[in-house]
């Protein structure tokens, strides 16, 4: 099958730090609202 | 905008004669952007029918005073599920599949950053839609708080809230999912020479509107979780009863619920502009303007929420910040609006589907931004909240802005993604009786609300009538001239009209100019190298 090029080693390791970063920026938005009304 | 240096890969190239998964499989487990794009567009075009469905019903209802149809606990949960439908499961998806379809063929990747959460992305948004309206036929009927899930009503409903705040989770880690994907996809992966700055407008409005998701959906999450403990763990974040707030479940649904209008209508400025220069025959005018002013929207959309709640007894210093903050808006806006009109000023410009929907959009969508300013001034909005000036006002913004918008961009982009025009006279049919159904069904809503008339209720006094009919006959030319669309989408899909690689004579972005009509399944052989 003819596939489209590939992202490099370098990308995909950009790819993920991003990734997990963003996922933990989330998380951390969700935690806050949560604990910030917990008494 | 992009220049690119490639010519356009071969038609040949095509490689529909390769072998790639067919059939039930294909769908199920596609890894494949296009594919994803396309289960997105199918999925928000059924929900915007079963949407579309629940509007009439309660146009049908209001068609004159009196009960005629349904029970006003029925009205009330058809006016929420309506909207949950219709944000959630029409425009969203729609603009992700977009998103999904245009990004990686714009920015010259292969194909989203990570595939295999692209299609969990999807098939979360399945399940989330399906306990949406399969909470219809639960004891005690679907959710009836109106979409903004206000406590304590919500406190006290029965199972389908649970299923409806589920739904929300559901959908909230879809879209985080989704977002995350799309911003690694456009820091990471784009072609050679592809700066941020030689961006086509559609990605930077889709990267500045992902991170709007990443930052609010959470916020709508922890709000939707407290009101399940609220319910079931005996907490009492807002339940006043037990010492909470309900006002604050106001203020942190906000927070979330006005960049969440900013969602749903920051692509369709870049499908805009994506239309109008090429129709135009006209490259985009001050790019980096747009740019800076659709930023500007999304920073400031995080503090304005409170001008939803005017009447909730802010202090007046409070009042008075969300009024001059949200009329702050109206200036990257204004850019936006004289942007898109120079652009058109002594262009050649011609008049096909995808242009008539967005001169549409940028005559309408004024229209409901001028009514936001209205509603921005506080004593005036404390009149007109939950009157039907309100329902006018963000119709005016989701119809004729966000879904005039996908229709512009489907027209605009069918002959890519199916390989043939769709056929002209019917589009143009579909504009006209869409446009005119929506003015005859939204306008007179200014008047209603204007003149006092509350929103959600299913009946009201004799003096309302007169309007009340014109709504419902131009809603119901509105919600019947969709079904003109779907035949044109299906007789497009259907049909022998081969489109060419490029058939907008202005139209310059990647997928135009290096791939051919439609586009091939694997999109770049190598990445192609912008200037």
């Amino acid at each position: 099958m003819a596939e489209g090029h590939k992202p490099t080693p370098e990308q995909r390791r950009r790819a993920v730090r991003s990734a997990v970063l963003l996922a933990a920026v989330a998380v951390g938005i969700y935690a806050t609202v949560f604990l910030k009304f917990i008494r | 905008m992009s220049a690119a240096t490639h010519a356009p890969e071969s038609a040949h190239h095509d490689d529909h004669a390769h072998a790639h998964p067919t059939g039930l499989k294909r769908w199920l487990f596609t890894t494949n952007h296009k594919d994803i794009g396309t289960l997105y567009l199918w999925f928000s075009l059924a929900m915007f029918f079963m949407g579309g469905v629940m509007a009439l019903l309660i146009r049908a209802e209001l068609f004159q005073p009196g009960l005629q149809y349904v029970n006003p606990d029925f009205f009330n949960s058809l006016t929420t599920v309506h909207g949950l439908v219709m944000v959630f499961g029409a425009i969203m998806p729609a603009w992700v599949g977009f998103a999904n379809w245009l990004i990686p063929m714009q920015i010259g990747a292969a194909d989203m950053a990570f595939p295999r959460m692209n299609n969990w992305s999807f098939y979360l948004v399945v399940p989330a839609a399906i306990l949406l309206v399969a909470s219809f036929f639960v004891p005690g009927g679907a959710a009836a708080s109106g979409w903004t899930l206000y406590p304590p009503l919500i406190i006290q409903q029965g199972i389908s809230i649970d299923m409806t705040i589920l739904a929300v989770h559901i959908l909230g880690a879809s879209s985080i999912m989704g977002s995350i994907n799309i911003i690694t996809t456009i820091l990471n992966l784009r072609a050679p020479g592809m700066t941020l700055m030689k961006m086509p407008l559609f990605v930077w409005t889709w990267l500045i509107t992902a991170y709007l998701l990443i930052a609010v959906m959470p916020v709508l999450a922890g709000a939707v979780t407290m009101l399940l403990t609220d319910r079931h763990f005996g907490t009492s974040f807002f339940n006043a009863a037990g010492g909470g707030d309900p006002t604050m479940f106001m203020h942190i649904f906000w927070f979330f619920g006005h960049p969440e209008v900013y969602i749903m209508i920051l692509p369709a400025f870049g499908v805009v502009s994506a239309i109008i220069p090429a129709f135009a025959r006209k490259p985009l005018f001050g790019y980096a303007s747009m740019v800076y002013a659709t930023a500007s929207i999304a920073i400031l959309s995080f503090i304005v929420w409170g001008h939803h709640m005017f009447t909730v007894g802010m202090p007046a210093a409070g009042n008075l910040f969300f009024m001059y903050a949200t009329m702050l808006i109206a200036v990257p806006t204004g850019v936006k609006i004289f942007n898109w009109i120079a652009t058109m000023w002594k262009g050649s410009m011609t008049f096909e589907t995808p242009m008539l929907f967005s001169i549409g959009f940028l005559c309408l969508f004024t229209i409901g931004g001028f009514s936001g300013l209205v509603l921005a001034i506080t004593p005036v909005d404390i009149t007109l909240h939950n009157t039907y000036y309100v329902v006018a006002h963000f119709h005016y913004v989701l119809v004729s802005g966000a879904l005039f918008s996908i229709f512009a961009g489907v027209y605009f982009w069918l002959p890519k993604w199916t390989g043939n025009m769709y056929h002209e006279g019917l589009g143009k049919l579909h504009f006209w009786l869409s446009v005119i159904g929506f003015n005859i069904a939204f306008f007179p809503q200014h008047f209603l609300g204007l003149a006092g008339m509350p929103r959600r209720i299913p009946d009201y006094a004799l003096q309302f009538a007169e309007w009340n009919m014109w709504s419902s006959i131009g809603a119901f030319i509105f919600g019947f001239s969709q079904l003109l669309f779907l035949y044109n989408v299906v007789e497009c899909i259907r049909s022998n009209r081969k489109a060419a690689g490029n058939p907008w004579e202005g139209a310059d972005t990647l997928e135009w100019t290096h791939l051919p009509s439609p586009a091939p399944y694997h999109s770049f052989e190598t990445a192609p190298v912008v200037k």
